[in-house]
């Protein structure tokens, strides 16, 4: 990098605030995403949104392309720099600015952690709603930017459903609100298609996060089922009984067994599936609640039903749940997760193309997923040692998205596009829509200085993808 | 109907529209809008035309295209709680199919028998549930536009969770046709509450009653909507607000919706949460209910106004703001009804003034708006005589994001054939 650049960068947030030196850089080279990796030439740690403005006015005017990173937690590749010599890390902006409990929201710099919202919040009895598995990690700005969901996504929505405004500096440089502390502020909802834009319209740095109040009473249940038809009927026999569980999680035998392994919870290692079940609010609410799902349960035949006793026993399902990616390293040296979506209806169709993949191309495969929303993550077991079967992958992977796509469905649930799937975007898009979408990246980065090479496929320069997908869990 | 009372019907702002075009397909709104795009000729897409009052003069007004044939359901999955739906459906249709199922799209704005999906969306209508279920943007999961040069884009899908590419729906949500004509919708829908009751409680002013609010907002309860009003549909009619010596009253209307013992429980303890205090509560029959949410629900347009504005706020400054109002339109003479969403901050005002002078009445525009946006609010003018819309600056001042919104709207409509003039900074 250009002496020049590097001087004028520690010049704009000070010396401790880059890092050039090799060893250091290469904690930087890929997010969750691990599969491709690319080392920035520098990354520039501004203390403020001041010094983000100055470093992305400088680099506008230098014509330098640039990516914005968070805690490096995404799953797509998307703060992965690809011909973006500089990256511009937020984990100095970590700050709680301010918090009104009356009026149920808080203002938070974008480096801050997302747990530590819910955590600053808590004893006025509040909470932050998404809680992405990594939340203990992941910042609010890595999540504005990939719409971060989380297993109780079901009731609460997403990311975008819990955030009021923003502060941006935008690919020239200018600071920008978007939306406010008030609702239904008017002029078009920049924030809202900001958020999910992963990075390509600017880097957050400030936003306003609406509040919610924690539930009176919660309560978990684990349904034990002889196959994954019965767990998915019951899924769709307590939808229509009129319930919105908090969450509904499914996991299949090869998934159980390896959790039960790891964590020792107490799942039968013989049940074709378990579904976790939770429903919250009211304590009033909650027994008739029970009496329906039971009652859906045993109509599917269930096993057994069991609930949390206590709140620690709820806290150890949801953790064996949370890490059961990680319980899959005791099955295979390697794994790869997908990511995608059906109607809830068509999980059964899905499971069976599963499987059928699974058999053509002699894969093993195994299943954990948001049920409740339709999304599957499936997780494709190999040994990279094996040149063929880790080309076997790819190719599986690849098909059971197009799956997805042919029940309806979508390419990504919530691990975002990236670089990751960029190429299969015309699957789900068609040339017009990709075309709208290059429009709108170019209303907010015109000369695609903000994290290019992401999200939408240039024509002619797609990535030929030889390597298998993460292994990290999600 | 003949032409000309067509074009009577979609009159904007005194301007009539040379023609009207009720398309029946999506190609029939493409090729209108390629020919206007080519000729450009300015087009304001409608559905039944409920609000048009809301927004800037047009610029130009030649083709009124009305989505209102567009009435069909194209696919309908309860268990999936998905629903794709034309623009032109009513609100009211589309409920009464969702009711055979139990299920609702939870909102409830004004005229539903009237208003249109595609309206909805573009003028971001809502009701008094979005304290608990929230705004259109929150389920809307899937849209198809035609833009302006009459190519038909798609943006998100037909599933809950979604994160592929940029969320287009989200952009056209309160984007008052300024980007496109909405041809089609996807929408998760919910169950339908159970069982549902409205408690009316009269306060002795606007600040007793906005800390009884803040409580409830406070609690554990899930109020399914909590209304703040400067009058009672049963101890005087809105139109003599202000004229009686109960002037000083704030109604509260809490409503709970769900299953019976969650209504109960929330019944039982309502009193213990507001605590002991100068008040009258009563929970309303049934039928009494029903006409007061309506009555809240049709408010934003509602009766006769001469000026009605919508003013967003935090909620804990409502009452001050409300009872400041109150006040000041009383010096005026320009009685105001006001209600609030008062848990969202939002609070619609319409002031009847037949006699009034003009300064008078942008005196009082001027008086909100200062006040509002002096804690990062903002007043939109909804309805005022359209030879004072220029100087009522009716979406007011948007900020620094303004420079976006145009490029935006110069990208997605560079000839500015839609709706010209009439959404913010005279896009």
């Amino acid at each position: 990098m250009d002496e020049k650049v590097v001087n004028r960068l520690c010049e704009l947030v000070g010396p401790d605030g880059v890092v050039a030196n090799k060893n250091a850089l290469s904690v930087y080279d890929c997010d969750g995403y691990t599969l491709e990796k690319s080392i920035p030439e520098i990354v520039v740690l501004p203390h403020s949104t001041e010094e983000v403005s100055a470093v992305v006015k400088f680099l506008n005017k230098e014509k330098i392309a640039f990516v914005p990173r968070g805690a490096g937690t995404g799953l797509s590749g998307g703060c992965l720099p690809v011909e973006a010599p500089v990256m511009i890390g937020t984990s100095r902006l970590n700050k709680i600015v301010h918090i009104d409990v009356l009026n149920r929201y808080v203002v938070a710099q974008s480096g801050v952690v997302n747990l530590w919202v819910s955590n600053a919040v808590k004893d006025q009895g509040l909470q932050y709603a998404p809680d992405p598995s990594s939340q203990q990690a992941c910042t609010i700005g890595g999540n504005v930017a990939e719409n971060s969901g989380g297993p109780h996504t079901l009731k609460y929505g997403v990311t975008t459903n819990h955030v009021l405004g923003l502060e941006v500096v935008l690919p020239d440089g200018e600071i920008v609100t978007l939306g406010g502390t008030v609702e239904d502020v008017p002029g078009y909802d920049l924030r809202g298609i900001t958020i999910g834009s992963e990075g390509t319209f600017g880097i957050v740095t400030q936003a306003a996060l609406r509040l919610t109040r924690q539930p009176q009473a919660y309560r978990t249940f684990l349904a034990v089922f002889e196959s994954v038809h019965q767990a998915t009927q019951t899924v769709s026999g307590i939808i229509s009984s009129g319930i919105v569980p908090a969450a509904l999680e499914m996991m299949d035998t090869l998934i159980i067994q390896a959790v039960e392994e790891a964590f020792h919870f107490g799942f039968p290692t013989d049940a074709g599936a378990v579904l976790i079940i939770e429903i919250d609010g009211l304590t009033a609410s909650l027994d008739p609640q029970t009496i329906k799902i039971q009652d859906v349960c045993k109509q599917n035949n269930a096993r057994e039903v069991r609930i949390a006793r206590d709140d620690a026993e709820r806290m150890a399902l949801w953790k064996s749940r949370k890490r059961a990616f990680g319980a899959i390293g005791r099955l295979s040296p390697n794994y790869c997760t997908q990511d995608g979506v059906v109607p809830r209806t068509k999980i059964p169709e899905i499971l069976r193309r599963i499987i059928a993949v699974a058999d053509k191309y002699q894969l093993r495969i195994a299943n954990v997923f948001h049920a409740g929303d339709g999304n599957i993550h499936p997780i494709l077991l190999y040994d990279e040692r094996d040149a063929d079967e880790t080309q076997r992958v790819v190719k599986a992977g690849q098909e059971i998205l197009e799956a997805c796509i042919d029940l309806g469905g979508s390419l990504t649930g919530e691990h975002g596009i990236g670089i990751e799937k960029m190429n299969l975007m015309p699957l789900m898009f068609s040339p017009e829509d990709l075309l709208v979408m290059t429009q709108l990246r170019s209303v907010f980065n015109p000369d695609n200085l903000c994290n290019p090479n992401k999200i939408i496929p240039t024509p002619g320069g797609c990535i030929d993808v030889k390597t298998p997908r993460r292994q990290v869990p999600l | 109907m003949s032409e000309a009372e067509d074009r009577q019907k979609f009159i904007i702002d005194g301007k009539e529209p040379q023609t009207v075009a009720y398309p029946t397909s999506i190609d029939e709104v493409s090729q209108l809008l390629k020919e206007a795009n080519e000729q450009g000729r300015a087009v304001s897409p409608i559905g039944h035309g409920t609000f048009l009052h809301i927004g800037g003069v047009p610029k130009r007004y030649d083709l009124a295209l009305s989505t209102k044939a567009l009435n069909h359901i194209v696919d309908y999955h309860p268990i999936d709680m998905t629903v794709r739906v034309e623009a032109g459906m009513t609100l009211a249709q589309l409920q009464a199919t969702l009711g055979e199922h139990a299920q609702w799209l939870p909102l409830d704005p004004p005229l539903p028998e009237r208003t249109t999906i595609g309206g909805i969306i573009a003028a971001n209508l809502n009701g008094p549930a979005r304290l608990s279920q929230g705004t259109v943007r929150d389920f809307l999961i899937g849209l198809g536009v035609v833009r302006s040069d009459g190519t038909l884009i798609k943006g998100g899908g037909q599933v809950v969770k979604n994160v592929a590419g940029y969320d287009l729906p989200k952009l056209y949500c309160g984007s008052f046709g300024t980007l496109g004509v909405i041809v089609e919708a996807t929408f998760m829908v919910r169950p339908r509450p159970e069982t549902q009751i409205t408690l009316a409680f009269t306060f002795p002013s606007a600040e007793k009653a906005g800390e009884a609010a803040l409580k409830i907002t406070g609690s554990d309860l899930q109020p399914f909507f909590l209304e703040l009003a400067n009058f009672s549909p049963w101890t005087h009619s809105p139109d003599q607000v202000g004229q009686g010596e109960k002037e000083k009253e704030y109604c509260l209307f809490l409503g709970f919706a769900g299953i019976r013992e969650e209504v109960d429980d929330q019944r039982a303890r309502i009193r213990d949460i507001i605590g002991e205090g100068e008040y009258q509560v009563e929970e309303l029959a049934e039928d009494t209910a029903r006409t007061l949410s309506q009555t809240l629900r049709d408010f934003p347009v509602s009766g006769k106004a001469a000026l009605r504005c919508k003013v967003g706020l935090l909620s804990t400054q409502l009452a001050t703001f409300c009872a400041d109002l109150d006040t000041e339109a009383q010096r005026r003479q320009i009685p105001g009804r006001l209600l609030a969403r008062a848990g969202n901050g939002v609070l619609y005002c319409a002031f009847d003034a037949e006699a009034v002078a003009n300064d008078q009445l942008l005196g009082l525009v001027d008086w909100i708006r200062v006040h509002a946006t002096r804690n990062n609010g903002f007043a939109v003018v909804e309805e005022i005589a359209s030879a004072l819309k220029g100087r009522a600056d009716v979406w007011g001042n948007v900020g620094k994001a303004f420079p976006l919104m145009r490029k935006l709207k110069e990208t997605l409509d560079p000839n500015g054939i839609l709706n010209p003039g009439r959404f913010v900074g005279g896009i």
